[in-house]
């Protein structure tokens, strides 16, 4: 087993690896290069790396500028900076364009928990989803963070790529694929299905564990990396093979993978679902397994989660 | 040596100019409405840029090595929709589509809709930093061509414009050109009452370009600033163009109140009979 890693070193990784091989990709930094692992890309390409400083709507309409030109910007920076100070420029100059940028946010959902809710993203994949031709990806892995870089350079358009900060383990072997507009069914399940993205994928599994020690019921487990667009195939598929959903993700309960989730549901399957994040607040500051824990995020709150939430629907 | 324009060079520009605001009134009127006084007060900053001194290929819009012209400002398109016709981008006769369903001359540009437009603009403060993209595209590739992008003296209160302007002094892009179309109105009246902006030249010196201010309406003063460009190597550079809004059209020029205009079928007789004679009395120099 590979030692955890940060997310923000696949990403750089990925893009030198790219870079190496087609001289029109950039990376470009609102004074981010260090914190976004950046700082070999400069060494490596200083042609091919570009400064800002702290503007990042701007920096949005210079990547526009250049991807109209036929470069592959690689735009790396906070996530509430680079999705919601920069939004406007985001739907306009990319999507509706056609822009062919790649976004990465960073330190995203409560990994910046400490720093406050000014530095809390809970809101970005709902936002970025709302967007035509917008391509949304939240990746759970170190195999699942390079494949999907891979994808997003492969793919023409905008894309936006959800990172955290803290380290995370390989829960894929090295040689799996990902795609664009797929999700993977890691486990069945009739009672109920964990559908989740992101950090909470390692999360789910470890409540899972617990699950299969502690009680009788059968859970299953999806990965749905990419929101946009969604599987719908397989939400389909798992939701007639269980008596409810049960969406776990480090966003706000409002418009994420548990929105994509519901609104195709309600169209085309009803069943119960539960979406398991952060209600609508400003989250509280402090370490970040504690807040997460807060918002049952954590491995124990997603097994005290699928437990209620099964007591809840048994009947039905 | 300077250039200039000859003197049957300004004549035929001076032509093009009142037809291209006849068409922009006649597209107004066939449309039932659109943004009359920012598009005539650029006519002449487009007619001069298309005509004399943009690299462009009409019959090829997506050349590479073409100069590349932003609007910024939108909202000012019929003059540009009008001036591209003029310029063979397309048949004029489409231009009276205006403001039919899926007629390629929406409100505000959509490259989407028409070739040869090169940014999605209409909401304000975006152009720059588009334009700042492409000119960092051309300096990476060592390429020759230049962008123009037009912006409206009200449009610079939003500071995306001053964050574009410092990152393009910043990565030195002397081949970017900012026009400021200096009508000094806006939607609610005088730019200087609704936000001022003032004194315009000094701030763009201060974020490190170079500055030329010109009559927007005198064609040797835009063809001998657009000629001469880079004004010093490595700097961008800032056309402050002073201009009338609603140029040409009696009742309109100076008046805030014609900033969008939804004309009665009287107005519009009136404005294209007069739009005609303007041209005509061009026609006759």
């Amino acid at each position: 087993m590979q030692d955890m890693i940060d997310p923000r070193q696949v990403f750089a990784n990925t893009v030198i690896e790219l870079a190496k091989g087609d001289k029109n990709i950039l990376a470009i930094s609102a004074d981010s290069a260090g914190s976004a692992r950046l700082n070999k890309f400069r060494e490596l390409f200083p042609d091919r790396f570009f400064e800002f400083g702290l503007m990042e709507q701007t920096v949005i309409g210079f990547c526009a500028g250049l991807a109209l030109c036929g470069k592959i910007p690689f735009f790396c920076a906070i996530t509430p900076f680079i999705t919601m100070r920069a939004f406007e420029q985001i739907r306009n100059d990319l999507c509706y364009t056609f822009a062919n940028v790649k976004l990465a946010g960073r330190n995203s959902g409560l990994t910046n928990a400490r720093f406050g809710p000014t530095h809390h993203s809970l809101e970005d994949v709902a936002l970025m989803r709302t967007l035509p031709q917008m391509v949304v990806l939240v990746p759970s892995c170190p195999v699942a963070i390079r494949e999907y870089v891979r994808e997003a350079a492969k793919h023409k358009g905008p894309v936006y790529i959800r990172l955290g900060s803290v380290k995370i383990p390989y829960l894929y072997k090295d040689q799996e694929k990902f795609e664009i507009g797929k999700g993977k069914l890691l486990q069945e399940g009739k009672d109920l299905v964990i559908i989740t993205n992101g950090i909470t994928l390692w999360y789910a599994l470890e409540a899972l564990k617990m699950l299969k020690e502690q009680t009788s019921l059968k859970v299953g487990l999806v990965d749905m990396p990419c929101v946009k667009p969604l599987d719908e195939e397989l939400v389909f598929e798992v939701s007639r093979n269980a008596k409810g959903i049960i969406v776990v993700e480090e966003h706000s309960t409002i418009g994420g993978l548990g929105g994509a989730v519901s609104e195709f549901l309600s169209r085309e399957n009803p069943v119960p679902v539960k979406i398991l994040g952060v209600p609508d607040v400003f989250a509280c500051a402090g370490p970040y397994e504690e807040i997460m824990d807060e918002y049952k995020l954590s491995p124990r709150g997603i097994f005290e989660a699928v437990k209620e939430f099964a007591e809840s629907i048994k009947n039905l | 040596m300077a250039a200039e324009l000859s003197f049957s060079e300004k004549v035929d520009l001076a032509k093009k100019a009142a037809h291209v605001r006849r068409k922009v009134v006649e597209m107004i009127c066939k449309g039932k409405g659109g943004h009359l006084g920012g598009a005539l007060s650029c006519v002449d900053i487009l007619v001069v840029l298309y005509f004399k001194i943009m690299r462009v290929d009409p019959k090829n819009p997506g050349w590479e090595e073409r100069d590349r012209f932003i609007l910024s400002a939108g909202h000012k398109c019929l003059a540009l929709y009008a001036t591209m016709a003029l310029r063979g981008y397309f048949e004029e006769e489409k231009l009276l589509s205006y403001g039919s369903k899926d007629c390629p001359f929406p409100g505000h540009p959509d490259r989407h809709k028409l070739p040869g437009i090169e940014a999605n603009t209409g909401s304000l403060g975006h152009g720059l930093a588009i334009g700042g993209g492409m000119a960092l595209a051309g300096k990476i590739d060592r390429k020759d061509w230049k962008v123009y992008v037009l912006l409206g003296d009200g449009e610079i209160a939003e500071g995306s414009c001053w964050e574009s302007a410092a990152a393009a002094s910043h990565h030195r892009l002397d081949n970017l050109i900012a026009i400021v179309d200096r009508n000094k109105l806006q939607i609610q009246g005088p730019t200087r009452e609704v936000m001022n902006t003032d004194p315009l030249a000094d701030k763009w010196k201060a974020f490190g370009w170079e500055v030329v201010e010109i009559d927007g309406h005198n064609l040797d003063d835009i063809f001998k600033a657009l000629s001469n460009i880079p004004i010093k190597k490595n700097f961008p550079t800032a056309i402050i163009a002073n201009t009338v809004k609603g140029k040409g059209l009696s009742f309109a020029e100076d008046n805030y109140k014609f900033h969008q205009w939804q004309p009665t079928p009287e107005e519009c007789e009136k404005a294209v009979t007069e739009m005609k004679k303007l041209e005509e009395k061009a026609c006759k120099i």
